[in-house]
This record gives C-alpha cells, sequence and structure tokens, in this order.
C-alpha cells in the first residue's frame, strides 16, 4: 500500500526553503576581507641587549629600555615582556650608550656618521637628531652624561669632540674641540666638583699615546662656555682601556674619582688634583681566600652605576680549571680617597654578570650577581651594598641545554606598597633575553636568538596515519612493547572505537560550518613573548594541505630553534650547543617516514683544547630535538671528525639500515667521511664517486672558483679529494654573489611555448652556478665592474659570461638560478654622470638552442657532451634596494613562479617571472607575441599589492627560504635575518582550493534539501502512478 | 491444450471457387508478362534514377560554399559557436558516409544477377558523394587546425617527453 501525502508537506517545503535562503544570505554576509595574520605571522626581534636604561626607578617603569648588538633601541614592557617600540639603525650604525634623561631616552650611535637622538619614552620617535657634520664615532670615545642644574647634555664623540647640547631641543651650547694631532683619546666625561679657582667643571678624561702604555689625561672644562680651565696630566701607565673606570661626580658638589690599575696597583685619582692615591692590589686582596688561587690579572666589573656613585668590582679567574670568577666590591672612602673592600662575593664556577642599581628611597647601592652552577637552575643573587647582606638569592629554571650561560643582565628595583620590588633582566649566550620578577606572572623570556637567525631547513610533519603504525595514542612505540597479535589487534580496535569521537567533528570539517556557525577567522594580536610558552601538542602531524611544517633555524650564536609555522610560530623545541659551536650545516637527511622520525644532521666546528679545528656532527630527532640514537653501532647521535670542516652535502644514496640519505663530509686535510661508513654505504660510494662532483668553500669574496672529485683507492680505506678544474678570476675580480638551482626542485615543462606553437626547449643541466664577481676599484680609472659566469659545476667550463660596467659596488648585489633561469640585481651607476642610476634586474633564460622546435636528441645528459646553452638576458630597472632574494618552488613545479625580494625598506616584494621576462618585446607586441602573452617591456613594477607584507615592517630580511606544500598553487614562504615572516603564497592564485568565500555548507544543505525533497514525494509520484494505472 | 476443432490446410489449394470475385478484382494475372511488352518507361525509370542519384552526390558539394563562408564567420578561436560549427562539419560527413547504403537504396535497380560494383551505374555517384564528404571532412580538420586543435606542433607533445637523466652528480 503506497503511503499517503502527508498534509503539511507544502508548508514543510516552504519552510526548508526559506531557512536554506536565509543560510544563504548569511553567508555572503560574512565574507573574509582579510587574511592577514592568519595565514602569515610576523615575530618583530631586537636581538640579544647589551645596555639598559630605566626612565623611572622610584615606582618602578613600566617598561625597559634596551640597546641590542643588532643596533637596535627598543622598549620593552616590563611586565609582560611585549616589545613597545623599536628603532631599527642602519646595518654599520652602532649603539656606543643609551641614558634615561628626562623621562626620555638619549641614544649615542654611529660608525661613519654620529647621531646623538632624544626618543620620546613612549613611541621611540625621536624628539631631536643631532649629527655632527663631518665627525664619524670611534671604538670607544663616546659619552654622555647630563649636568645637574640645568639637565643638558655633555657629549663626547671621535675622542676628541665635546659638547653642550640643550636636552631640550638638541641645540649645541657649546663645542670644545681637542687639538688636531694630539695623541689623546678621550672617553669619557663626568661632571664633578672643581678645583681651587675654578666653578663647574666638566672633566674630560683621555689617554695618551705613550711609547708602552697610554697615560692618563684630565681636561676640566668650563660647564657654562666650554672653556678650557686646566689640563692634568697624569703619570701612569695604563694598557687598555679597560682598565680604567670612572667613578663619582655627577654633580657640582660631588667628588669625581678615575680609578685605574697599573701592573700591581690599584690608582684612584680625586679629579681636580694631580697626585693619586695608590693601594698594591696584593695587599687589598689579602683577606679575600678565594683570591689566593688567582688565574689571571685582576679587571674590573662596570656596573653601570649613575653618576656620584664610587662603588665598583674587582674580579679575577680563579679556580684549578680557570673555570671560576671570584670578586670583591670596593668603594672609595671619601675622606682618604682610596678603596676599600665592602662586600666579598666569593667564587663561582662558570660565568658571572653583575649589574647594580639604587634601591629606591634611599641612596644605597645593591649588586646583582648572576650565575649558574647547575644544568637546570641559575641563582639570582642581590646584595645589599651598604648592609652587606644578601638581600634576595633566587634560583630560576633556566636550561642550560637551551640557554647556557648569562652574558647581560640588568637590576631593577622599586618600591611597591612598603617593600622593595625587583627586577632583573638578563641576556644569556645564546641570545635569548629573560626577565626575572618577583611577582611570578611577570617574569618572561624573548627568544631573541631567532634575530641571529642564518639558515634554516624546513621539515615536513608525519602524517598522522603513518604515525599511528608506530605510535600508539599513549606515544608508546610499539615494537618496543612486543605484544601478542590478539593485543595487537585488540588495541587496534580499542584506537579505533577511539577515533570514533572525532567523528562527528570530522564531518562537520568536511561540511565546512564555520562559515554557519562561526564568524571567518581573525587574526589576533599575539608578541613574541607568547611563543616561548611551550603548549603546542606533541607529537605533530601533517595538517590536510602540508601547509604545517617545521623550520628549523640555525643561529650564528649556535642555537637551534624549531618553530612551527603555523600557530603564531610557537617554538617547539630549541637547544644551544654550548660555546664554540659554529654551526656550519644542517640537513635534513631523512624525512618523516613510515615508522621513523625526520632526522635533522647538524655539523658544527669547533675546537679542542689545544685550538686544533674539530668537526662534529650530531644527529637529531627533528621532531623533539632530541638525540637520535637508534641503537645502531654504525649510527651515533654524535661523532666527530679531527680537521676543520670544508663542505658536507648530501649523496643520491640512501643507505639501507637507518633509510637515511648518506651525508659526505669534507674536511680541510681534505678527506672524505661519508655518514654512515656501513659497507653497503661504502659501496654505494664507490659506485658513485666516478660521476660525483663537488666544489668547496665557494664563499663571497673568494678570488676563485675550483671543483673537486673523490679519489677511492682500492689499497686504502682513505678517501681523498682531488681537484679537477680551476676557474680563476681575471685580476681585481672577487665573488660577490652566488646561487646554485635548488637541489629539490621540479621541472615540470621542459620547453617553452611560442606564439606559433613552436617550442624551445629549456637547458637541462642541473649542475651549473651562477658567480658574479665584482672589481671594485678596477686599474685606469675605471668605475667598478661586475661580471657574471654561469659555470658548469662538472667541469668547470664557462657557459655564459656577462659584464656590466659602471657598477656601484658598495649596494648589494643578488643573484637567484631556478629551473633554467638566472636573475641578480645590482645598482648601476651609468654610464655617464648625467645618465640614469638605479637598481637593475637581469634576468637571464638559458635554452638547448636558438632554433625553434630543435631538441638534442638524448635521453641523459651529460656536461662533457652537451653544448653550449643560447642564453636570452634581459635587464629591467627596478625602484626598490633588495637585501635577499628567493623564488617560490611548488610540488610539481607547474605553477607560475614569483621571485620574492626581500627589500631594505623592512618588506617583501613578490614579482612574476613573467615580469622578468627576457623575451618581453621592446618595440610593439606583434601577433605572435602577443598569441604568447608576453608583456610589452617595461620597468619592474611598483605595486602596493605586490607586497607579501603588506604594512609590516619585517626588519633586515637576509634570507628568503621557500617550501613547496602538498598544494600545488601554495608556497610556505620563510623571510628571516632579523624578524622571521612566514607566510603562505600563491603565485598563480590558489587554482586547486575552492574559494574562501565558496559556501560548502550551501551545497552540501542544498543536497540534503533535495534528497528530503525526493524522499517526500517519490512515494507520491509512485502513489500517483499506481491510480493512473487504475483507471 | 485445447483440442483442434477446425483447421485449414494451407498446402492444398481451395479445390473449388464458390465466391465471386469483388467488383474491380480482375483477377490474377502474369504481371512480369505483361511488363515484358512495355520497355520504354523501364529505361526512362533508369535514366531517371541516376540522375536523381547525381543530384544527391552532388548535394554535399553545393553546400560547400555555404559552409566554408559558416567558417570564416565562426573565426579561428575556439569558443562554443566555432567548435559546434566544426563538430557539425566533422560529424555530418560520417553521418553520411554511414548511411550513404540507405540514401541510395532507392536508387539502386534490383538485379537478378550480381553486377560488380563498378560495373553498377550508381558507382560514379556514389564514389563522388564519398569524396564530396570527403572534402567537407578535409574542410573540418583545417578548420581543426587553423583553430590550433590539431597536436600538430612540438609544443602538443611537450607534456610527453621525459626530462633528460643527468649523467653527473654535483653537489
Amino acid at each position: 500500500m503506497a503511503p499517503s501525502p502527508p498534509r503539511g508537506l507544502a508548508i514543510w517545503s516552504v519552510a526548508l526553503w526559506t531557512i536554506l535562503l536565509a543560510l544563504i544570505a548569511t553567508t555572503v554576509s560574512a565574507l573574509d576581507e582579510s587574511q592577514s595574520g592568519i595565514i602569515d605571522w610576523h615575530h618583530r626581534w631586537i636581538g640579544a641587549p647589551h645596555m639598559a636604561a630605566n626612565v623611572r626607578n622610584v615606582r618602578g617603569s613600566n617598561s625597559v629600555y634596551v640597546a641590542t648588538d643588532k643596533n637596535v633601541i627598543a622598549s620593552i614592557k616590563a611586565k609582560s615582556g611585549e616589545l613597545l617600540w623599536r628603532q631599527v639603525l642602519r646595518e654599520n650604525e652602532i649603539v656606543h650608550a643609551i641614558r634615561a634623561v628626562t623621562g626620555n631616552v638619549v641614544s649615542l650611535t654611529g660608525t661613519r656618521d654620529f647621531h646623538v637622538r632624544l626618543l620620546d619614552s613612549k613611541t621611540g620617535q625621536p624628539h631631536w637628531d643631532f649629527s655632527p657634520a663631518g665627525e664619524g664615532s670611534s671604538e670607544f670615545g663616546q659619552a654622555v652624561t647630563s649636568t645637574r642644574e640645568d639637565g643638558n647634555l655633555i657629549v663626547l664623540n671621535e675622542g676628541a669632540n665635546v659638547r653642550k647640547l640643550n636636552s631640550k631641543t638638541g641645540a649645541q651650547i657649546w663645542h670644545w674641540k681637542a687639538e688636531a694631532g694630539s695623541a689623546t683619546t678621550y672617553f669619557s666625561v663626568l661632571e664633578a666638583n672643581a678645583f681651587a679657582g675654578a666653578e663647574d667643571v666638566v672633566y674630560v678624561l683621555g689617554l695618551q699615546r705613550g711609547i708602552a702604555a697610554f697615560s692618563l689625561e684630565v681636561v676640566a672644562l668650563e660647564s657654562a662656555t666650554g672653556k678650557l680651565v686646566k689640563t692634568f696630566n697624569i703619570k701612569s701607565k695604563i694598557d687598555k682601556v679597560e682598565d680604567v673606570l670612572t667613578l663619582g661626580g655627577g654633580s657640582p658638589l660631588k667628588n669625581g674619582y678615575v680609578a685605574w690599575l697599573e701592573q700591581d696597583y690599584l690608582k684612584i685619582l680625586n679629579l681636580g688634583t694631580d697626585k693619586p692615591t695608590q693601594s698594591t692590589l696584593k695587599v687589598l686582596i689579602s683577606d679575600i681566600p678565594d683570591f689566593e688561587q688567582l688565574q689571571a690579572p685582576l679587571t674590573f666589573v662596570d656596573l653601570g652605576l649613575p653618576e656620584g656613585y664610587t662603588q665598583f668590582l674587582l674580579a679575577g679567574t680563579v679556580g684549578e680549571y680557570n673555570d671560576a670568577k671570584a670578586a670583591v666590591l670596593l668603594e672609595i672612602d671619601q675622606s682618604t680617597g682610596k678603596a676599600e673592600i665592602i662586600y666579598d662575593f666569593g667564587e663561582r664556577t662558570g660565568f658571572s654578570a653583575w649589574s647594580a642599581t639604587i634601591i629606591p628611597g634611599t641612596e644605597d647601592v645593591a649588586v646583582l650577581r648572576a650565575y649558574r652552577n647547575d644544568p637546570d637552575i641559575a641563582i639570582l643573587e642581590v646584595v645589599n651594598a651598604k648592609e652587606r647582606k644578601v638581600t634576595l638569592e633566587q634560583e630560576i629554571p633556566l636550561d642550560f641545554e637551551k640557554f647556557a650561560h648569562f652574558t647581560f643582565a640588568s637590576l631593577e628595583q622599586y618600591t611597591k606598597g612598603q617593600g622593595v620590588q625587583t627586577r632583573i633582566y638578563f641576556s644569556t649566550m645564546d641570545g635569548s633575553f629573560h626577565a626575572f620578577s618577583d611577582a611570578e606572572s611577570e617574569s618572561w623570556y624573548r627568544e631573541e636568538s631567532l634575530a641571529y637567525a642564518k639558515d634554516v631547513e624546513i621539515v615536513d610533519l608525519p602524517e598522522r596515519k603513518l604515525w599511528t603504525q608506530d605510535v600508539d595514542e599513549a606515544g608508546h612505540v610499539r615494537s618496543a612493547k612486543n605484544e601478542s597479535i590478539v593485543a595487537h589487534y585488540i588495541e587496534r580496535l580499542t584506537s579505533h572505537v577511539h577515533q570514533l569521537k572525532d567523528l562527528p567533528a570530522f564531518l562537520l570539517s568536511y561540511a565546512n560550518p564555520s562559515s554557519l556557525f562561526t564568524k571567518a577567522p581573525v587574526a589576533v594580536p599575539y608578541s613574541e613573548v607568547q611563543i616561548g610558552v611551550n603548549n603546542t601538542i606533541q607529537p605533530l602531524y601533517r595538517d590536510q594541505f602540508g601547509l604545517r611544517k617545521i623550520l628549523i633555524f640555525s643561529t650564528e650564536k649556535g642555537k637551534l630553534i624549531a618553530v612551527d609555522s603555523a600557530n603564531k610560530g610557537q617554538i617547539i623545541w630549541s637547544r644551544f650547543f654550548s660555546m664554540g659551536h659554529d654551526i656550519k650545516n644542517i640537513i635534513i637527511i631523512r624525512h618523516a617516514n613510515v615508522r621513523l622520525p625526520p632526522v635533522l644532521a647538524v655539523i658544527a666546528q669547533t675546537e679542542d683544547g689545544g685550538k686544533n679545528k674539530v668537526t662534529r656532527m650530531y644527529r637529531l630527532n627533528a621532531l623533539t630535538g632530541k638525540d637520535y640514537d637508534s641503537g645502531n653501532f654504525f649510527f651515533p647521535s654524535a661523532s666527530w671528525i679531527p680537521a676543520g670542516y670544508l663542505n658536507a652535502f648530501k649523496l643520491p644514496i640512501e643507505d639501507p639500515d637507518e633509510k637515511t640519505q648518506v651525508l659526505c663530509l669534507v674536511d680541510d686535510r681534505m678527506h672524505i667521511t661519508t655518514f654512515p661508513t656501513t659497507e653497503p654505504v661504502e659501496q654505494a660510494f664507490k659506485a658513485l664517486s666516478e660521476d660525483l662532483y663537488f666544489t668547496l668553500e665557494n664563499k663571497i669574496g673568494g678570488k676563485e672558483v675550483s671543483g673537486y672529485k673523490a679519489i677511492v683507492s682500492a689499497e686504502t680505506d682513505r678517501m681523498d679529494v682531488e681537484p679537477t678544474w680551476t676557474v680563476p678570476f681575471p685580476e681585481g675580480e672577487e665573488i660577490v654573489a652566488l646561487a646554485e638551482r635548488p637541489s629539490y626542485e621540479v621541472m615540470s615543462s621542459l620547453g617553452r611555448v611560442l606564439g606559433d606553437r613552436g617550442v624551445i626547449y629549456k637547458y637541462q643541466n642541473p649542475n651549473y652556478a651562477t658567480v658574479i664577481t665584482a672589481n671594485k676599484t678596477p686599474k685606469n680609472g675605471m668605475a667598478p665592474y661586475i661580471t657574471v659566469y654561469l659555470i658548469d659545476t662538472v667541469k668547470g667550463s664557462i657557459l655564459y659570461q656577462a659584464t656590466h660596467e659602471n657598477v656601484g659596488a658598495e649596494h648589494k648585489i643578488l643573484a637567484t638560478q631556478f629551473e633554467n633561469n638566472v636573475v641578480y640585481t645590482f645598482w648601476s651607476e651609468g654610464e655617464t654622470s648625467t645618465s640614469a642610476k638605479g637598481f637593475q634586474a637581469v634576468s637571464l633564460e638559458l635554452y638547448e638552442s636558438n632554433l625553434r622546435n630543435q631538441r638534442i636528441k638524448s635521453d641523459t645528459f651529460s656536461s662533457f657532451t652537451a653544448e653550449k646553452p643560447h642564453v636570452i638576458a634581459q635587464s629591467f630597472p627596478f625602484s626598490q634596494a633588495a637585501s635577499a632574494i628567493g623564488v617560490t618552488t611548488t610540488k610539481a613545479g607547474i605553477s607560475a613562479k614569483d621571485i620574492l625580494f626581500g627589500l631594505s625598506r623592512h618588506s617583501i616584494m613578490a614579482i612574476n617571472q613573467r615580469y622578468l621576462d627576457p623575451r618581453r618585446p621592446t618595440s610593439a607586441p606583434t601577433a605572435l607575441e602577443k598569441e604568447e602573452m608576453l608583456i610589452p617591456y617595461s620597468p619592474i613594477p611598483d605595486d602596493a599589492r605586490l607586497f607579501l607584507s603588506y604594512n609590516l615592517e619585517v626588519a633586515n630580511i637576509k634570507k628568503i627560504v621557500t617550501s613547496p606544500t602538498l598544494l600545488e598553487s601554495t608556497t610556505v614562504v620563510v623571510a628571516f635575518g632579523q624578524d622571521v615572516f612566514v607566510t603562505r603564497h600563491a603565485a598563480s592564485k590558489t587554482f586547486d582550493i575552492l574559494n574562501e568565500d565558496f559556501s560548502k555548507s550551501q551545497l552540501v544543505l542544498t543536497i540534503v534539501a533535495l534528497a528530503a525533497v525526493l524522499f517526500v514525494t517519490k512515494p507520491m509520484v509512485v502513489n500517483k502512478q499506481l491510480r493512473e494505472l487504475w483507471y | 491444450m485445447a483440442a483442434h476443432n477446425w483447421k485449414f490446410d494451407f498446402a492444398a489449394p481451395e479445390p473449388k471457387r464458390t465466391i465471386v470475385d469483388p467488383p474491380g478484382f480482375s483477377g490474377l494475372k502474369d504481371v512480369a508478362s505483361k511488363n515484358q511488352g512495355n520497355r520504354g518507361p523501364v529505361v526512362d525509370n533508369e535514366l531517371l534514377k541516376v540522375k536523381k542519384a547525381w543530384d544527391v552526390a552532388l548535394a554535399p558539394g553545393k553546400q560547400l560554399p555555404m559552409q566554408a563562408f559558416m567558417l570564416w564567420m565562426s573565426g579561428n578561436s575556439v569558443q562554443i559557436f566555432s567548435v559546434a560549427i566544426t563538430a557539425m562539419l566533422m560529424f555530418s560527413p560520417i553521418k553520411a558516409l554511414m548511411s550513404m547504403s540507405q540514401v541510395f537504396e532507392r536508387y539502386e535497380t534490383p538485379s537478378p544477377v550480381k553486377v560488380s560494383f563498378m560495373d553498377s551505374k550508381l558507382a560514379l555517384p556514389k564514389v563522388t558523394f564519398v569524396a564530396l564528404q570527403l572534402l567537407t571532412i578535409l574542410f573540418g580538420m583545417y578548420k581543426l587546425n587553423a583553430m590550433g586543435l590539431l597536436p600538430t606542433s612540438h609544443s602538443d607533445w611537450l607534456a610527453f617527453m621525459d626530462p633528460k637523466t643527468p649523467l653527473e652528480y654535483a653537489a
């Protein structure tokens, strides 16, 4: 019997359609305007601080002002560690001093020039900038002090010029210059108590060059006019500027002192007199038992106290192995003018960092000593110098494996309620910056070591399904448990049942209800501090499209930091290779495999006790950063070679035991070591060595390029390196840029289709390199020129050579190479002084032949039989100054390629290859050229839409590295150098994924609705047909 | 199974004719022998058939100028209109060739003896018909080529080429 039609059907269907229409309406209104901050992230780094200034010290400042060796002056929020502002100075603009003055920050910077700036403490914007024309800076000849009466600044630069500047306007009040040709270099200025016959003087302290040593010279200038009052020449023998300390002063009423170490004596001069007091160091420290084992002469430690205080530290290396430091705190007795020991800090193993501050509400000094003698814990010790007792002894967790020793510390104390609160800022050897606070929640750390990133290796994450075959839900390795088949089966079954709970979520995610129930993802503001908090879920899995990767950075300081390319760049793990490890190379030798985690090889060069070079290799699990030790004798997690590093590269051999790619390491004895050294690997290497060619130590500044080959002799086990070819560059030329084709590149199309459907075939040599040399000072008065060489790295022949004359050699020259293309940029001065100057981007394309439809018939390519390529070249004016160059890479190489430029204006620009096509017609395009869709010749466009970094300031990009994803359209772009910026880029637009706007829910609901309608109407139709049969 | 109550025996003719023929029925006569004496119209019919067959055979040729004009009008770009016209140009001759025997069937003179194709009177029209249809196909091919849809150039085979294997490995 057929069901009778439901009576409310019409109402139901109307309701259903109404809901459907409403849904469509809502999805339209939820359009995502911008993806900024969702698909990309940007870490703003400043580098490791080595100077700090606090604007207020009574109630505690909101922020700490720091200067770093990356030439950055920054303000960091004291409570949270967030970056409030920063001033990124030019590459050679060293920060000499920062100082808090009248609530703002004064900075002394420069190398070839000199700048005094007053930076606003809230915004970092300069109120004024004073830069004397024609003056620079010298190594230690910069100092600043402020006068007590009017709060103006006394500034010293270049070791010779003393100025008084109005602190409000930056106007010069007076200028005193040392006599030209003077043998004295001044290093400090101090306002202090005047001598008889003078009022309000400023002392300028200098070191006069003598035959064997320096002698101290003190110049007294009138504070109001800058007139020279008197010069004191103090008879003394000083070895170096570090042996002199300026103490006290800071007011016309206070005594100023100079303390210096002269052989076995500590001498102290009261400024305004010419007779120093003298104490014998041995006598002075005779009461201190720790100094009995003194290994090296005592040195001063500058505590960074403000003017007016006369406390200072004397420290010395002690201990049997020169591995401990002992230190005493001294203070100058105002009546005798001699220094007395007021506190003995005792002996501590390892490095100590020191800082001092004034205890708020008093005139007393608190001194901080930060040190560690435990791998997990560091100790912060604060001593009240007046009461001569420890006021704070705090153990803080500080992993030696990640941070090692202290390099800099800054102590801040402020009153809160009744008590005194302490904040300690410190840098560690790896480059990171930390803060300790009495208030637990206000301790933080910034992984500033990322500012020193020099290389990155991108690791693909393992697939979840594969991973679970080896590791169960609890993270246990299956094979280790040794279970029966039944137990295995039960476990698998239960794990599948467990996974069922994810089913609804999976179904929902498949239907993408995000556009239904939630709004489009919104970029949440975050700070670099949060990424240090390790809250990444382990183990890590790949996402659906392989967009999530691990970026392993190696830094100049010897640290490895693994960063999640998603999740705003959370730090997954970090590891500091302790002192002296110069990380030369990091190579992924095994990608995530069915059963095995990815393995990273780290090759570092160190020195042993006898100053001999040692090359060390570590194998790490790239997911955890831990040593990867499989227990196999031939695969140790750490190994070493007693020789220096020359080169390390992957061979196209996989070892059968561990499925790692075999590494070839060439050391400076010209020996080859393969890793691992098992029998099958050796056999494979011997078979390969016939066809293996490599270059060594190609670096900027080189004068030639050489190729090498491995010699494997049957008699010995040793494998040596033999030079096969050398390309010496002409006199005066040296390498300024190098580029090689990325090894992982896939060439999808072998030719280029022309307008008439003919083909010119691409040059398919994978083994050629681009070398650009510059002659910066040619003879015969020529302007500097550069020469571009394309060199076959197998046989050393020059495939192509071009010279550009009138090049600005001081500008950065960059080159990149991909497929059959080479792109390089340089600054052109133009032929004459009046011709146009500017950056030029040159594009080269290499083809097998200049004739269309001509292909050399062969299935193989050998450099020894190949002919020279046909090269098409064109240069384009480029309006940007680039500091880094990269190119997008995709999985199959089908998508168009964008050339990525890191610009010196702190942004990243993507230029499509079509704009850098040397075949662009320079006259009106013909029909064939139009058919080929060539864009008529024009300069490289300068469009705001080409900037990947939109309005972000990505400071000092040194490298741009890209990695393909499982989506052919999309590339992961990593730009680093100081800041780290990671984004996804699709050069041909995202043609392989549905548009964000595409409403999957709408589609699914429509299908569901149709199915429902079908379900309802089908019985009706059947019913009707049946009735029709009856009548 | 029901029993046979009645039956006709078709093998034996009716023994006796009892029913009168209907009016206008002239009775069973030998038609063939009657026609034999009337030869003239038969020859005319044959000629007419051949003439008709020639008309049919030349019809595709008469369409060619019109089709050429349409091809010229539709342009060489790959668009739905030009593709539709070209497809029509390609498929209609094939269809016509397939149904050729039916087209010429009614002009066929049944012959008791087997006549070889070349001796038959329709041979020439048929060959002409096929040639003209092939010409139309060629027209379509020319159009396809002009539209760039024929894999005749190097670029069409580029995707199927294998990259060269490098013999040396450089690092």
